[in-house]
Parts: C-alpha cells; sequence; structure tokens
C-alpha cells in the first residue's frame, strides 16, 4: 500500500535504496631493510680478525649491527656483539680462540626487522703458545727508563735506559753485556718491548686465576689474572715434555713475590719461554728465584739477592740489588 | 458481526488514505528498502549492489612503528537508483574477507588501519562516494622480518 502511494503521488519523491553491501580489494605495501653490503675479513688471520662492511643502503634508519661468527657448524657472537648490543658501524674486531675457518655475518637492525649479510671465509692461525718476539729488547737483561743497582749485582746481558739516561751502580754490579745509557740501542730495544708487550695483552687467555699462586702448577698457556699476582712459597710450570712450551702470565695489576719465594720449571718449561705482562709495578722478594721475562707497565724490584732467570724489562726505573739475572737455568 | 464490522473499517481506511492522496495532491515521502522491488507500479531501477574500488597507496613503504600510508576509495553505486552508504569497514584480509595467511609469519596483526576518512550519505545511480584509510607497521617487540617487502591485502565493505 505504502509503495502504491508513492507511485501514485503526483509531487516529487526523495527516494533511494538502502544499499546492500559492496566490496572490494585494496593493497598496502611494507618495505624492506636493506642488509650490509661488501662484508669482508681477510682470507687468513691471527687470533685478531678485522670483519669490515658497507653501511646498509635504503631509507630505513638502521639502529646498529650486530656480528656473528660461524666455524660450519656453530654460530656464535662476534666482536663483542649481540642483538641487543649493537655497533654503529664497522669494521670490528673479533677475538678467535681457537684456529678454524669462519664465516662472518653481519647483521643490520631496525626495530624488530633484520638484514644479514655474510663474508667469505677467513683461516684463522692461532699459535696459542707462540713465544712472544722481543726483538732488540731480547739481548737485555735490564731495560728501564733508568736502572740502578746497589751491590755486587751480575747480568748475563745488556743493561740500558731509555728514554733516560741513568744507569747506575755499575760497578760494583757487573754484566757480560753492554751498557747503554740512553741513545738509539736503547731506544730501539724499548721500542721492541713496548711491541711486544701489546702483543701479550692480546693473547687469548687458556686459563684464569686469582691469589696467591703458592703450590699451583701451571701447564703452558695463557694465564690471566685480573687483579695482582701474589706468591708466597712455590709454583711449578710443567712443560709436559715439550721443551718448546710456553707460558704467558697476564696480571692486570701488580706482582709480587715474598721473600724465598721460587719458580719450578720441570718437563722441559724453559725460561725463554716464560712472560710475565704485568699492568703495574713488580717485585721479587728478597733471596726469591724468579724464571722469565718480566715486562712491567711501571717499575721493576728485584729483592736483595734475588735472582732472576730471564729478563727485567719495564717501563718505568728498574731497581736492582747484589741479584743474579742470567738468561738460562746453567749460569 | 464484529467481524463484519472490522472489515467495513480495513475497507474505509483504504478509501480515505487512496482519496487522501489522489484529492490532495500533497507531498508524499517513499522509502524503499534494500530487498524491496517495485509491485507493479514502480519504474525505477532495481537495488544493484554498492562496489568498492581503491588507488596505490601513497606514503613511504611500511615499516614497524613507521610511516603511515593512505590508501583512497571509492564506493560506487552501478545502479540507477540512489543508495545510502552509512557504513565503511576496512579490514587486512584475503579476498572475500577471509583471513590473510598467505605470508607465514606475517598477519594482519602486524598493521593497523586507522578509520576510514567519508562523507556517509546517498549515492545517485552511477556515481560514487570518495574516501580515505590510513595503514601502518605495528612493532610488537617480535621478530616480524616476514612482514619485509609484503603487499598487504585490504578488504573494503560498503553498506
Amino acid at each position: 500500500m505504502v509503495l502504491a502511494i508513492g507511485s501514485l503521488s503526483s509531487s516529487s519523491a526523495a527516494a533511494y535504496w538502502s544499499s546492500p553491501a559492496g566490496s572490494g580489494a585494496g593493497v598496502a605495501s611494507t618495505g624492506v631493510l636493506s642488509p650490509p653490503s661488501d662484508v669482508t675479513v681477510p682470507a687468513s688471520s691471527g687470533s685478531s680478525v678485522t670483519v669490515g662492511w658497507t653501511a646498509s643502503a635504503g631509507v630505513l634508519p638502521v639502529e646498529g649491527y650486530y656480528v656473528t661468527r660461524n666455524d660450519g657448524a656453530v654460530t656464535v657472537a662476534a666482536c663483542s656483539t649481540s642483538p641487543t648490543s649493537l655497533i654503529s658501524a664497522g669494521p670490528c674486531t673479533d677475538t678467535v680462540a681457537t684456529a678454524g675457518t669462519f664465516v662472518y655475518t653481519v647483521t643490520a637492525v631496525y626495530r624488530t626487522w633484520a638484514a644479514s649479510a655474510s663474508s667469505g671465509t677467513v683461516t684463522v692461525v692461532i699459535a696459542p703458545y707462540g713465544g712472544l718476539d722481543l726483538g732488540a729488547a731480547a739481548s737485555f737483561s735490564a731495560l728501564g727508563s733508568a736502572v740502578t743497582s746497589g751491590g755486587p749485582t751480575t747480568l748475563r746481558g745488556d743493561v740500558g735506559s731509555s728514554p733516560g739516561v741513568a744507569v747506575t751502580g755499575f760497578p760494583p754490579a757487573a754484566t757480560s753485556g753492554t751498557i747503554y745509557a740512553g741513545g738509539a740501542t736503547a731506544d730501539s730495544a724499548k721500542t721492541a718491548f713496548t711491541n711486544a708487550y701489546a702483543d701479550a695483552l692480546t693473547r687469548v687467555p687458556t686459563t684464569h686465576f686469582a691469589g696467591d699462586q703458592n703450590g699451583s702448577t701451571f701447564a703452558p698457556g695463557v694465564h690471566q689474572t685480573g687483579g695482582a699476582f701474589a706468591l708466597t712459597g712455590t709454583m711449578v710450570l710443567d712443560g709436559g715434555g715439550d721443551p718448546g712450551a710456553i707460558f704467558i702470565f697476564q696480571v692486570d695489576a701488580a706482582l709480587n713475590t715474598a721473600a724465598g719465594s721460587t719458580i719450578q720449571l720441570i718437563n722441559g718449561a724453559s725460561p725463554e719461554n716464560v712472560f710475565w705482562q704485568v699492568n703495574g709495578a713488580a717485585g721479587t722478594g728478597a733471596n726469591s728465584t724468579f724464571e722469565g721475562t718480566i715486562l712491567a707497565n711501571g717499575a721493576i724490584t728485584i729483592g736483595a739477592g734475588g735472582t732472576l732467570i730471564g729478563r727485567a724489562l719495564a717501563v718505568d726505573a728498574i731497581t736492582l740489588a747484589s741479584n743474579t739475572i742470567r738468561f738460562t737455568e746453567v749460569p | 458481526m464484529t467481524q463484519l464490522n472490522s472489515r467495513t473499517k480495513k475497507i474505509a481506511i483504504v478509501a480515505i488514505t487512496l482519496a487522501l492522496v489522489l484529492g490532495g495532491g500533497g507531498i508524499a515521502f517513499a522509502y524503499w528498502t534494500s530487498s524491496g522491488t517495485g509491485t507493479g507500479v514502480a519504474t525505477t531501477g532495481t537495488s544493484t549492489g554498492l562496489t568498492v574500488t581503491s588507488s596505490a597507496p601513497t606514503g613511504s613503504a611500511l615499516s614497524p612503528g613507521g610511516p603511515t600510508q593512505t590508501v583512497a576509495f571509492s564506493v560506487n553505486n552501478p545502479g540507477t537508483g540512489s543508495q545510502a552508504v552509512t557504513s565503511v569497514v576496512v579490514s587486512v584480509a584475503s579476498a572475500g574477507g577471509a583471513a590473510w595467511t598467505a605470508i607465514p609469519g606475517c598477519s594482519a596483526s602486524d598493521y593497523s588501519l586507522g578509520t576510514p576518512t567519508i562523507t556517509y550519505g546517498t549515492i545517485a545511480g552511477g556515481g560514487s562516494l570518495l574516501g580515505s584509510v590510513t595503514v601502518t607497521m605495528v612493532a610488537l617487540g617480535t621478530d616480524q622480518d616476514a612482514c619485509q617487502g609484503v603487499t598487504v591485502p585490504l578488504y573494503f565493505v560498503a553498506s
């Protein structure tokens, strides 16, 4: 009836349909995070591998990168990075503890997105127990900014001071080598010492220790302590029958041994293959026996009557007191 | 007697109504429902379903917590009679409104749609209404790499 009424009306009607539902489709587009490019590593490397790359291209502002290393089976974090600990750009240096062939992957991160690219292979050759190259410092028994001896110290090798020129107490101290009170030879030796010290710092620790090492026995390796080194009695370095066995001690503070303390070398361990990187002053006790080359980022004091089978190489002054310093066990 | 009276009343109402319309010549307001069709006297067109078309998105490509894209759309009345549009609903969905499952690890929950911008009203036959809707990508805090480079399907329903 209503329809009839409408159609019959003579005047205009505002008529419309209540529309049936209609549908259609559309799209939106999602962007892409560009990965870094040109991830590079050297074909071969020592334990410190340099990883380089070119930053991600594209419009998205990358928040940072993290790096991983894969040995063909296992992927581990590299360059001290992680998805939550990013670095802003390359290159980075990764410290590898074991030899092998590796591929590095650099991943760019933007919020919840990541995009990666990988390097070629790098073959890492590590001589974890390789000795330090003392270079021009190898011929020195005592090398520091100054050398002072009290009493009849006897030394087998050279004695030098750099950058200072003070070498005092000779005689009564005596050396079979040459005394370089400053000069180019001493300077070169000091540079070689500095390089050897830096090399020692790069060695990857194989063990960590702390406290008094009285009674301890160490196998060949790189042994690290974050604190001071102390020895109140006897410690042993066991070469395991290998005359080439290398011992590197990384001491991130001072080194001190007590009076009468002793380091014993057994089973092929040799003082020429023992190194002490000391980030501070080093002091041995009176009448003690210390084995190996001391590389001190500070002063060295050899206790009265003490014996050092090795070398005393220091940034700062060296103080001796009626000591015996030689390179080998046999005088 | 009662039935006779009732029938008599109905006839009277019809007669009066017809008389009012035919005799008065006044304004009448006619309204069609969506499912209604004319019954002999109607000369208007049929109620044809609306269609929705859209344009390519404008704005930078989406990224987690990133820029906004705008998709313009048109609600079209392909019929000959006017049709009222009172609602446009947009969703991230496949054709026909089915759940979007084409990309493993990326789904409608990774995206957010704004309220469609459109002035609702009546579309004359062959006409259209224009509107737009915004799209963003939500930063969920979890891995959304699967969404990289994805074309996101939008499904419009106008009524």
